[in-house]
């Protein structure tokens, strides 16, 4: 018999915490698999990666990986985030949160996030709904789906996530739905090494409440369908990938440009006009003692 | 105490009790807020009258068998007038052992636990941190009347050739215990065999096992011989009229489309979910013929600006949140205190600050309610004492809002939200109308409109945009005493800021006096708001006959006229509350020399009843 090896992604885990909260079947921790995968593969610092996410049932990642993490309050995480980043600037910014948390509540904060081009990593879990409080309409839910909200089918537009994205400026956008996991983890791969604003949706079932609610069976059928409908089209215009209820499903990295961060672009500035008056700032634990 | 041993006969005794409380907990996933519900629909039919109050965990589902995702419902039944879900449970119905090590604390001594033996396997008794198997422990036995039950394999039993997976048959165990308890407080089965079907339609072969399972419990109580009694609770005398079940949350969205028919306007409820509060947005969603309209926004500043914007436009703006959404949203009440304009904001509070405890209730938000805003910005402030009286208080919080032009704060907390108790249906002409008048024709010299004119109550005009002639600004900034537009200069700035306050102020003409239960004078005087009456106004009953009396403010802005020579009436005045001492300091301050002692629990739950009668006692000396 083979000796019992332990579970790869144990090291990234806090196992204490463990068995999570999410349901049988839901996507969510599928895609924490995959980013504890990124994680190894990209072979960064462990000390220097933070994790932090909003309020939701995806926002309880943060909870779970074995890095220093920020469990903020809804829709805000963007914004402490991108202060932790300037503050210290060596640190690896993860933002991981749910489509309600960073779309609804959060969405203003999104937009200008990928127009200052913060230097931030966005893992944004689709589920079409809020997990957490129990299945509300969300800005993604497509029209005609049931959520708790609007029992008579959702009816307002939706947001395409990677091309209003795209059109904020972000530097990286990528689609995957929780099926796709060897691409999931090799965008995080990509994602976790490059500069600037990359965001990445990945479409992941809610079995509990999405699914149950407009009778689309289990997490499994849910698989089946990501499978059998999703279409990889990589640089896909982005304007041609929004998503309709229960129909095809665009994936692929859509956007990978370059652009000056946020941080370099005020580094140029302070320099051009002040020169070497201008003292960049550094991380607080590389300060020197006054 | 003794416990007596099971009777091995099977002709047992009808036990007539005046009042009971039963509490179903099991893991998330075994259906208790399901039978919860279900034997309460059934004890209202017997025309018992009862509380009820849900127990979850904030997540939607916490690990199977684990502490943290133990789900309880209990339900207080009486053939008297209940004012609280109780105390104590008198019958513990525990699933797993996770379950039972959370709440056997809380039985009652000598109370009944029905336990599904069959559950308390290693890996079960592990999740619940049990070293060894508590049912083999003979404390337990010492303390409760204790009957296991192997309600996995009976269930299995029942099912045997159902063709339903291990997993679906598993699932419908909760009916079993549902049927013992049928049989254990007589109640007819038949309608509960319905209520299953129709629970079931879309999948028949579910109703069958489910009813199977039911009626397998309730054969297993009447032939086994584990329990000694049988019992029942005499129907309690309720005001003669049509009843129906609702939770606090439910009876706000009510109160609001009942504030719709009798104004004749447009509800327009802008919101954002917010665990307690969502229900009442969800339930509301439904109201599609009632002259309600929903808006789900894209957070809570969105949904208090849609309202305020409904507002300007003739309808009658609400919004419904929890402790986090109404910090986001005092900005905008701020423009809503300036702009005088009608605007009703529910907070359903729950534990605090932050994300806190999002499933629990407290009444910590009391503070925040009163003075939670910039500038000075007095606002009408009333609290729902039951789950029933959200309903009213709604309507109240309406009436008042369209009638002093004003945004009204109507706090209610995770309890009442959550907690249901049998409702009479108003009947048609049983409530007041409030009719809307807005203005429509100019109210100055020379047809000229002055938007912030007012009457001798300090009310301005209500006129709504596209009246011919009425056309006028409203905005942030402070504004001319008349005429509405922009002002800057000081002394109008103080002077509308007396007025507005000086108007909040008379809104005491629609508070009615505080009304004493018990003696008019005496040594303590038991002083309540919120979710607590019932848990205060229990132990007042409870301490009949001593020299102690019981208070409760609805209004909490302004209060009652009478309310200090009320507090003054007594040696004591004791304010238990679901908080830190927030409507005691604000006694202090609105009542110089009546200095309250407190009772403070903060743990998530309502107030004890027994904790509140022996502090009552210690204070009696
Ligand atoms: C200020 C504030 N408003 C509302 C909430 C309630 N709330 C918590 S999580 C959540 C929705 C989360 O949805 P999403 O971001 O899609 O995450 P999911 O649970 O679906 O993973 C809401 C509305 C809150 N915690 N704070
Ligand atoms: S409610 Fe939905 S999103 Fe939340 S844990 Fe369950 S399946 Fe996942
Ligand atoms: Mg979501």
């Amino acid at each position: 018999m083979s000796e019992l090896r332990e579970n790869p992604v144990n090291e990234y885990l806090r196992l204490d915490r463990l068995p999570s909260i999410w349901c049988p079947g839901c996507g969510i921790g599928t895609t924490v698999n995959c980013f504890t995968r990124a994680l190894t593969e990209s072979k960064l610092d462990l000390d220097k990666v933070a994790i932090v996410s909003g309020i939701g049932c995806t926002g309880r990642v943060a909870g779970y990986m074995n890095l220093d993490s920020f469990h903020t309050t809804h829709g805000r995480a963007i914004p402490f985030a991108t202060g932790l980043k300037l503050a210290n600037p060596d640190l690896k910014v993860v933002v991981y949160s749910g489509d309600g948390d960073l779309s609804a509540i959060g969405g203003n904060h999104l937009v200008h996030a990928a127009r200052r081009n913060a230097d931030l990593l966005v893992v944004c879990v689709n589920n079409f709904t809020y997990g957490m409080t129990g299945g509300q309409v969300t800005p993604t839910t497509p029209i005609s789906a049931v959520a708790s909200t609007t029992p008579y089918g959702a009816y307002e537009e939706t947001f395409n996530l990677p091309n209003l994205m795209d059109a904020c400026g972000a530097v990286y956008v990528a689609r995957w739905t929780a099926f796709h996991v060897r691409q999931i983890a090799k965008s995080m791969g990509e994602g976790l090494k490059k500069k600037g604003f990359r965001f990445i949706e990945i479409i992941a079932p809610c079995p509990t409440l999405y699914l149950r609610r407009n009778k689309l069976g289990d997490g499994l059928d849910e698989m089946k369908y990501y499978k059998e409908k999703s279409v990889v089209k990589n640089g896909a215009d982005t304007r041609e990938v929004g998503l309709d209820y229960h129909d095809k499903i665009v994936v692929g990295k859509f956007v990978d440009r370059e652009r000056p961060t946020l941080e370099e672009a005020m580094d140029k500035r302070f320099t051009d006009v002040l020169g070497a008056k201008y003292v960049p700032y550094t991380s607080p634990g590389k300060q020197p003692l006054a | 105490m003794s416990i007596p041993e099971a009777a091995p006969t099977s002709k047992r005794e009808v036990e007539q009790v005046e009042t009971v409380t039963i509490r179903f907990v099991g893991d998330s996933g075994d259906g208790m807020q399901v039978i919860g519900s279900e034997f309460t629909k059934a004890s209202a039919l017997a025309g018992n009258d009862l509380s009820t109050f849900p127990d979850f965990p904030a997540e939607i589902r916490a690990p199977a068998g684990s502490l943290a995702g133990v789900s309880g419902y209990q339900v207080h039944l009486g053939g008297r007038t209940v004012y609280t879900p109780g105390d104590a449970p008198d019958v513990l119905v525990a699933m797993n052992p996770a379950a039972l090590k959370t709440n056997i604390q809380d039985l009652r001594l000598g109370g009944m636990l029905i336990v599904n033996s069959g559950a308390f396997n290693e890996a079960n008794l592990e999740k619940a941190l049990y070293k060894k198997n508590p049912l083999e422990d003979d404390a337990l036995k010492k303390n409760y009347r204790v009957v296991p039950v192997e309600m996995n394999t009976l269930t299995q039993h029942a099912l045997e050739g159902s063709g339903l997976s291990s997993k679906e048959v598993a699932r419908c165990k909760n009916y079993f215990a549902l049927g013992m308890l049928y049989f254990l407080y007589g109640r007819p089965t038949e309608p509960q065999v319905q209520s299953i079907r129709a629970k079931f339609t879309k999948k028949p072969e579910f109703a069958d096992a489910n009813i199977k399972v039911f009626q397998a419990g309730h054969a297993f109580a009447e032939t086994s011989e584990l329990f000694v009694n049988t019992y029942r609770v005499p129907a309690a005398k309720l005001r003669p009229g049509l009843y129906r079940n609702v939770t606090g949350n439910q009876a706000t969205a009510l109160g609001l489309a009942a504030a719709a028919k009798l104004s004749g306007r447009q509800v327009f409820l802008g919101s954002y979910p917010i665990t307690p509060a969502t229900e009442i947005l969800q339930e509301s969603s439904y109201f599609k013929e009632m002259n309600v309209v929903t808006y789900q926004a894209e957070d809570e500043i969105a949904g208090i600006g849609s309202a305020i914007g409904a507002s300007f436009g003739g309808a009658i703006g609400c919004t419904t949140t929890s402790g986090p959404g109404l910090a986001l949203k005092s900005e905008m009440i701020g423009l809503a205190v300036i702009l005088e304009l009608p605007l009703v904001v529910v907070n359903v509070q729950r534990g605090g600050p932050s994300t806190g405890m999002p499933t629990k209730t407290e009444q910590a938000d009391l503070l925040m309610a009163l003075f939670g805003r910039h500038g000075e910005a007095p606002m009408p402030v009333l609290a729902a004492k039951s789950p029933g009286d959200c309903f009213y208080s709604a309507m109240e919080a309406v009436r008042i809002a369209i009638k002093w032009m004003t945004p009204v704060l109507l706090l209610t907390d995770g309890y009442l939200g959550f907690g249901s108790e049998p409702f009479r249906i108003p009947e048609e002409g049983e409530l007041q109308p409030f009719a809307v008048k807005y203005q429509t024709t100019p109210n100055y010299e020379g047809g000229k409109f002055m938007p912030y004119l007012r009457d001798a109550k300090l009310i301005r005009p209500w006129a709504v945009p596209g009246t011919p002639g009425l056309e006028h600004r409203v905005g942030g900034l402070e504004k001319d005493s008349l005429s509405g537009m922009v002002s800057y200069d000081g002394m109008n700035h103080e002077k509308m800021v007396k007025t507005r306050a000086q108007k909040i102020a008379n809104v005491v003409e629609d508070v009615p006096d505080l009304e004493v239960f018990g003696p008019a004078k005496g040594e303590v005087l038991l002083l309540s708001w919120g979710g607590t009456f019932g848990s205060v106004r229990a132990s007042a009953e409870a301490l009949h006959g001593k020299s102690v009396a019981h208070a409760h403010l609805r209004w909490l802005n302004p209060m009652p006229r009478n309310t200090g020579e009320v507090l003054r009436s007594y040696r004591k005045v004791l304010v238990p509350e679901v908080n830190n001492g927030q409507l005691a300091l604000y006694v202090r301050a609105m009542f110089p020399g009546i200095d309250p002692l407190q009772h403070n629990r903060i743990n998530g739950k309502a107030l004890n009843i027994s904790e509140i009668v022996a502090k009552v006692n210690e204070l009696l000396g």
